[in-house]
C-alpha cells in the first residue's frame, strides 16, 4: 500500500460523475468514546493521568463494536490517543494476544 | 470494539495529539471537592472553556508528563495546558470537518454531533436534542456510511428518505437538493443515465430555491458529462449553464473545485481535451494549497487525460505535447497525490504503471502494480487497474492474460459509464487483443460496433460552444488564496 498520512477514520466511498473516472470518496468518521475508566467512576479530573477501564467500561467498549456491527459500519483505520482508557477500547484483551 | 467487527487487524495509530486535554495542576483531583472550593463559575470555566487553562501542573507532580516515557519532551510547560491545537492532524481532517460535518453517534441513540472548525480550535457541540429534520439530514449521511456497495437498496432508502424530508416543506429543500444529488450521483455508478438525468433537474430545482449554486453548477455540469454513445442533445447547453453559473454566482471554495473538475469532464467527453486540461489545470493552481476533493480529482483526471494523449500520439500534434516533459510532470503530479489521503492510490498506482510502460520500463511498471491494494475502493478504481494490467500484459506479450483481462475490462466498462476517452481506449485495447490472439470474427464485430458510435456532436453546436467561451470572462473567484500564507509554506498540492 502506498503510504498515506493520518486521516481520520475513513471509510472510502467512491463516487462517480456520469462519464467521468473522478471519484469522491467521502471519508466517515466514526467517533467512539472510550468505556468508563476508574477514575470516572470516582469523580477524578483524568486529563493526561491513565487510570484503566472498569469492567463496565469493557462492557461498553465491547457494545461499541456490536454497535458499528449492527449497523453495518466496518472502519478501515483507527485513531487513538495515547492513554490506556482509549486503547482498551478499541482492543480490550490486547494484553491476551 | 475491533474484536466484535472481527477486525483485530486493523492498522491502528496513535498519537498524543488525541490526548483528552491535560488537566494541569487539577489533575486527580476530585471534580466535586474542587466545585466547592472554587465556586461553579471557575469550575465550569476550566471544564468547558476553550480560554481558561486550568494552573499550570507543577514540576514534582507524579502526573507531570515529564515522568512518563510516552512523552518524551524537555519541558513540562511544553505539554500542560495543550489544547488541540492547529496540529498536522486536525490539518489533515480540515477541509472535511469544515463544512459542518454531522456525524451519527451509533449508540447511545440518535445524537447528531455537529463538528466545525473555527481557525485554530476544534468544536465539538454535542446536541442531544437534534431537530427531526437534523436527524433526518444524519440518515441522508449514513446511507453513505453503509459498507454494502448496493446501489439499488441505497437508492430506495434515499427515495425514502426524499419523501420523509418533502413532509417539511420548504425548510428541507436544502436537504432534497443533497437527496437528489446523491441519487444523481448513484444512477450515475449504474449507468442509469436517464435517472442521472431526472435526478440532476431535481437537485438543480431545489437548489435554485436556496441559492445553493455550487449543487446547482456541479448537475448542469453532470448533465454535460455524458458518455459515448448515449448522446444527450442538451448536454453543451447543460455544459454552458454550468459555466454560467460559475462565472456569476457566489460559491465556496469547495463547491468551485468540485464545479471546475465537473465542467473539465464535461469539456473532455466531448473531445475537447485542450479544454479540459486548462480548465483542470485551472482549479488545481487556484486551490493547490486547500486540498478539497475536487482539487484532488482534477490532478487525477489531468494525470489520465496526460496519459492518454501519450498513449495516443495521432490525437495530439507531438510538437506540441513534448513526451518527456510531459512524463515528468505526470510523475510529480502522481508522487504528490500518493501523499494525498483523499486520492484512491489504486488509480495513482495504475498511473505509475502506464507511464513507465510509455518509457519502455517494464519491470518499474510491474512494481507499480505491486503497490495495488486490497480492496479497490471503487469500481472507477477497478476498471482503471484492469487497464494498465492490460497495457502490461501487452507490453509482456502475454497474449492469453491480454485477451482474458481486456474482456474484463470491457465488461466492467458495461457497468458504468467512465470517462469518454477511457471507453475509447479500452475498446482500443480489447481490439488490440483479439487481433493478437487471431480472434477475427470478434474483431471485426467489435469494429463494426465502434464505428457505429460516432459522436453525435453538430459542428453548429460546437461552433455556438466555442462563441460562448470565448465571450465569458474567467470564472469568479470568490475568495482568492492569500499571497502571503503561500510563502514559506510547502504544500501537498504544489502541483506541476
Amino acid at each position: 500500500m502506498e503510504n498515506r498520512p493520518d486521516v481520520d477514520v475513513d471509510v472510502a466511498e467512491g463516487r462517480v460523475d456520469a462519464g467521468t473516472v473522478t471519484e469522491r470518496c467521502v471519508a466517515r468518521l466514526i467517533l467512539v468514546r472510550h468505556g468508563q475508566s476508574e477514575w470516572n467512576r470516582a469523580g477524578r479530573f483524568t486529563g493526561w493521568a491513565d487510570p484503566y477501564l472498569t469492567a463496565t467500561g469493557e462492557a461498553e467498549a465491547r457494545s461499541a463494536g456490536q454497535a458499528l456491527l449492527r449497523e453495518g459500519i466496518c472502519p478501515e483505520i483507527v485513531h487513538t490517543s495515547l492513554q490506556t482508557r482509549a486503547i482498551r477500547t478499541d482492543r480490550p484483551h490486547a494484553e491476551r494476544t | 470494539m475491533l474484536s466484535e467487527l472481527d477486525r483485530l487487524w486493523l492498522p491502528v495509530s496513535r498519537h498524543w495529539r488525541l490526548n483528552e486535554r491535560h488537566y494541569g495542576d487539577l489533575t486527580g483531583h476530585y471534580k466535586e471537592k474542587t466545585r466547592i472550593e472554587v465556586g461553579d463559575e471557575q469550575f465550569m470555566a476550566w471544564r468547558r472553556g476553550y480560554d481558561t487553562p486550568p494552573p499550570p501542573i507543577t514540576h514534582n507532580n507524579i502526573h507531570n508528563p515529564n515522568h512518563d516515557p510516552r512523552y518524551p519532551s524537555p519541558s513540562a510547560s511544553h505539554w500542560t495546558n495543550q489544547r488541540i491545537g492547529p496540529t498536522a492532524f486536525v490539518e489533515g481532517t480540515t477541509p472535511r470537518g469544515k463544512r459542518c460535518a454531522r456525524i451519527r453517534l451509533v449508540p447511545p441513540a440518535a445524537i447528531v454531533m455537529r463538528v466545525g472548525l473555527d481557525e485554530n480550535k476544534v468544536r465539538l457541540v454535542a446536541d442531544s436534542s437534534v431537530s427531526a429534520l437534523d436527524a433526518l439530514e444524519a440518515e441522508v449521511h449514513l446511507v453513505d456510511a453503509r459498507c454494502s456497495s448496493d446501489y439499488a437498496s441505497r437508492r430506495s432508502r434515499l427515495r425514502a428518505l426524499d419523501d420523509q424530508a418533502k413532509l417539511f416543506g420548504p425548510p428541507a429543500n436544502r436537504l432534497r437538493c443533497e437527496i437528489g444529488k446523491r441519487l444523481a450521483t448513484m444512477s450515475a455508478y449504474v449507468g442509469d443515465l436517464v435517472a442521472l438525468r431526472d435526478w440532476a433537474e431535481v437537485s438543480i430545482a431545489w437548489a435554485e430555491t436556496v441559492d445553493e449554486w455550487g449543487y446547482c453548477a456541479e448537475q448542469y455540469a453532470m448533465l454535460a458529462v455524458s458518455p459515448l454513445g448515449s448522446p444527450n442533445p442538451g448536454r453543451i447547453d447543460a455544459l454552458i449553464r454550468a459555466h454560467e453559473i460559475r462565472s456569476t454566482k457566489e460559491m465556496n471554495d469547495e463547491q468551485g473545485s468540485a464545479v471546475d473538475n465537473a465542467i473539465g469532464a464535461a469539456f473532455s467527453n466531448l473531445g475537447l481535451f485542450e479544454e479540459a486540461q486548462q480548465r483542470w489545470q485551472w482549479s488545481l493552481d487556484r486551490y493547490h494549497e486547500k486540498p478539497y476533493l475536487g482539487v484532488g480529482l482534477c490532478a487525477l483526471n489531468l494525470n489520465d487525460i496526460r496519459l492518454y494523449l501519450l498513449e495516443n500520439p495521432h490525437l495530439r500534434d507531438v510538437d506540441d505535447v513534448p513526451p518527456a516533459s510531459t512524463l515528468e510532470r505526470i510523475d510529480r503530479t502522481n508522487d504528490i497525490l500518493r501523499q494525498n489521503p483523499h486520492c484512491p492510490s489504486d488509480v495513482v498506482a495504475a498511473f505509475r504503471c502506464r507511464a513507465s510502460l510509455l518509457r519502455g520500463d517494464v519491470e518499474r511498471a510491474g512494481w507499480a502494480l505491486d503497490n495495488v491494494g486490497h480492496p479497490l475502493t471503487s469500481t472507477v478504481s477497478w476498471v482503471q487497474v484492469l487497464y494498465a494490467k492490460s497495457k502490461m500484459a501487452q507490453a509482456t506479450d502475454d497474449v492469453e492474460t491480454f485477451v482474458e483481462l481486456t474482456e474484463l475490462l470491457v465488461a466492467h466498462l458495461g457497468e458504468h459509464p467512465v470517462f469518454i476517452h477511457l471507453e475509447g481506449a479500452a475498446q482500443r485495447l480489447r481490439l488490440d487483443a483479439l487481433l493478437v490472439s487471431g480472434d477475427l470474427d470478434q474483431a471485426s464485430a467489435l469494429l463494426r460496433e465502434l464505428d457505429g458510435r460516432e459522436s453525435k456532436i453538430t459542428a453548429a453546436k460546437l461552433a455556438t460552444l466555442f462563441e460562448w467561451i470565448r465571450v465569458q470572462s474567467e470564472p469568479r473567484i470568490p475568495h482568492l488564496p492569500n499571497a502571503t500564507s503561500r510563502r514559506g509554506r510547502v504544500s501537498l498540492w504544489e502541483l506541476p
